[in-house]
């Protein structure tokens, strides 16, 4: 059963140009020390530029997924492979946003989106003048000095978006981003990451993103990764081909949103 | 009838006075101190004292306004001790911080380490006071060092469970942006670990502080093997007046100058240092 889902899988990449795929996963599992089967055997292929949407139920292990291709956790059996290079420890040309923010509630918002960059090394000047260019980027400039318990919630996931993209990384893997804040404030910052990521300002052009919304899927993804949980297994993989910028309340989309719920369900 | 109208005269002249600035002094405490243990401790420290001076009132009150020679020396003797409260707190600190480090982090390591640490903590180490001052005379050692040493005994454990409870509090997810991000060694540590516990080792510290000057008066006057070993500190002061001399002078002055200390450290250092760890180092945003 499980090799059938796998087949799905990977024989549905969308994108075909690249030889060596940024990224491949090749029938990784995850257990924990107490042998409890949580994810896997998964196999998955990521071509450079697709925006790809991780969905399904809590349990489902989309955010072991996500720690597994960052390299934050290791798997249990499996290689996955970046640029066909087999990754061990954290890879550091990924970055990650956390549903949570996870900001350093001493550090001010500079100091903050900066880390990554003081952990490498990098000057003050140096990695402050890139820093404040992100900060810019969402929209954060002029609160470079406030700390995270001044700021709203939308304004903290602004700034662990920044910090994640000042480290310049090749790929960026979200983890429900949009989950903690209210809806208006989700859309917005939603919007901005389609922007800034269409415009090709950044370095990053391959996104991966977990969420629970069908409808953030349709509306962000050029392919829908659909995972089923205990163990956590890919067993859907849609492409999205709708014209950007989407626009919620067109025909086009409300089908895709009915195919996929049907499908879902 | 004459005897019931003495009495009557003492409470309303004396015992009362007595007992409302008492509650007065209390409360001024309870309500500076911020920590339950800090006022805990001062209570008893003041209680003490109280008790101590209600004593030699009842007794011989002429004794205790007679200036006794010793008196000059109690700011020298107060001076030592602190710098060996200061050692022996650098030493807890030195060596309690990487272990609670190493046991804070790993669950599977504070399972196996954490009862050890607890069998060892629950051993009551003034009972071997004198064993360990012999010792370290016998290898070489002098009073001072053994001394701080014991000391030290009474404000490791204070610290380490402290500063275990502060690493363990540390959110999971800033371990895991901080891997993410590369953050090692030095930046690790100043960016990640001495904030996030800063609360706990401020309370550990306050708490260690506290254990320490009570440890103080054991430290510094050991009777071992039919021999006094003592250095020049406040404990050693009030041991002194309170096992041999019987000075009640003495140990009325020594207690007051070791509440009056504790209590402007308490203001200088610890309270600012809440304060901080309140308003910046919080973990909850």
């Amino acid at each position: 059963m499980t090799s059938q889902i796998q087949d799905t899988s990977s024989s549905a990449s969308v994108v075909p140009e690249s030889p060596v795929p940024l990224l491949e996963l090749r029938e990784i599992t995850k257990s924990f020390p107490n042998r409890i089967h949580i994810l896997g055997p998964i196999s998955l292929v990521v071509q450079e530029g697709e925006f790809v949407v991780v969905i399904g139920p809590s349990g489902a292990g989309k955010s072991t997924l996500l720690r597994t291709i960052t390299g934050l956790t290791d798997v249990t059996s499996g290689e996955v492979l970046y640029r066909g290079q087999r990754i061990s420890g954290v890879n550091p040309r990924t970055a990650l946003v956390f549903q949570s923010f996870a900001l350093f509630p001493w550090l001010t918002v500079m100091e903050n989106v900066a880390l990554g960059l003081e952990a490498r090394g990098l000057d003050k000047p140096t990695r402050y003048s890139r820093a404040r260019r992100y900060i810019d980027m969402v929209g954060l400039d002029g609160y470079e000095r406030a700390y995270p318990r001044e700021l709203s919630g939308g304004m903290k996931q602004r700034v662990g978006l920044a910090r994640a993209l000042t480290v310049e990384p090749e790929l960026l893997c979200m983890d429900e981003p949009f989950s903690g804040l209210d809806a208006l404030t989700a859309s917005n910052l939603r919007e901005q990451l389609l922007d800034i990521w269409l415009s090709k300002q950044i370095v990053t052009n391959t996104i991966i993103l977990v969420t629970h919304s069908v409808e953030e899927a349709v509306l962000l993804g050029d392919r829908i990764l659909l995972m089923a949980a205990a163990p956590g297994t890919i067993v859907g993989d849609y492409p999205i081909t709708l014209d950007r910028p989407r626009k919620r309340k067109s025909l086009q989309f409300e089908e895709k949103l009915d195919e996929l719920y049907s499908l879902i369900v | 009838m004459a005897r019931s109208r003495v009495l009557h005269m003492l409470w309303d002249g004396f015992f009362r006075p007595l007992i409302r600035s008492m509650v007065f002094f209390l409360n001024l405490i309870l309500e500076r101190q911020r920590t339950r243990r800090g006022s805990i401790l001062l209570l008893f420290v003041v209680a003490i004292g109280i008790f101590a001076f209600a004593r030699g009132m009842w007794g011989s009150a002429s004794h205790l306004l007679t200036p006794s020679p010793e008196l000059k020396d109690v700011p020298l003797a107060l001076l030592f001790s602190l710098l060996r409260l200061l050692a022996a707190y650098a030493l807890a600190l030195v060596w309690t911080l990487p272990l609670a480090v190493w046991v804070g982090r790993d669950e599977r390591i504070s399972r196996r380490v954490m009862p050890i640490i607890e069998v060892i903590a629950s051993i009551p180490a003034t009972a071997f006071f004198p064993l360990i001052v012999l010792t370290i005379v016998r290898l070489g050692g002098d009073m001072n060092l053994a001394s701080i040493l014991l000391v030290t005994t009474g404000m490791q454990w204070y610290l380490l469970f402290n500063l275990i409870a502060g690493i363990r509090a540390i959110p999971e997810d800033l371990h895991q942006i901080s891997n993410s991000l590369g953050l090692m060694g030095r930046t690790r540590w100043r960016r990640l670990i001495l904030p996030a516990i800063f609360p706990s080792l401020v309370t550990g510290s306050l708490t260690a502080i506290g254990g320490g000057w009570n440890a103080l008066v054991l430290s510094e006057y050991v009777f071992a093997e039919n021999h006094l070993y003592s250095v020049n500190g406040i404990g050693a002061m009030l041991a002194r007046a309170t096992y041999t001399s019987g000075n009640l002078q003495q140990i009325v002055v020594s207690i007051s100058a070791m509440v009056l200390f504790i209590l402007i450290v308490n203001r200088l250092v610890w309270q600012p240092a809440y304060d901080l760890a309140q308003r910046r180092f919080a973990l909850n945003y």
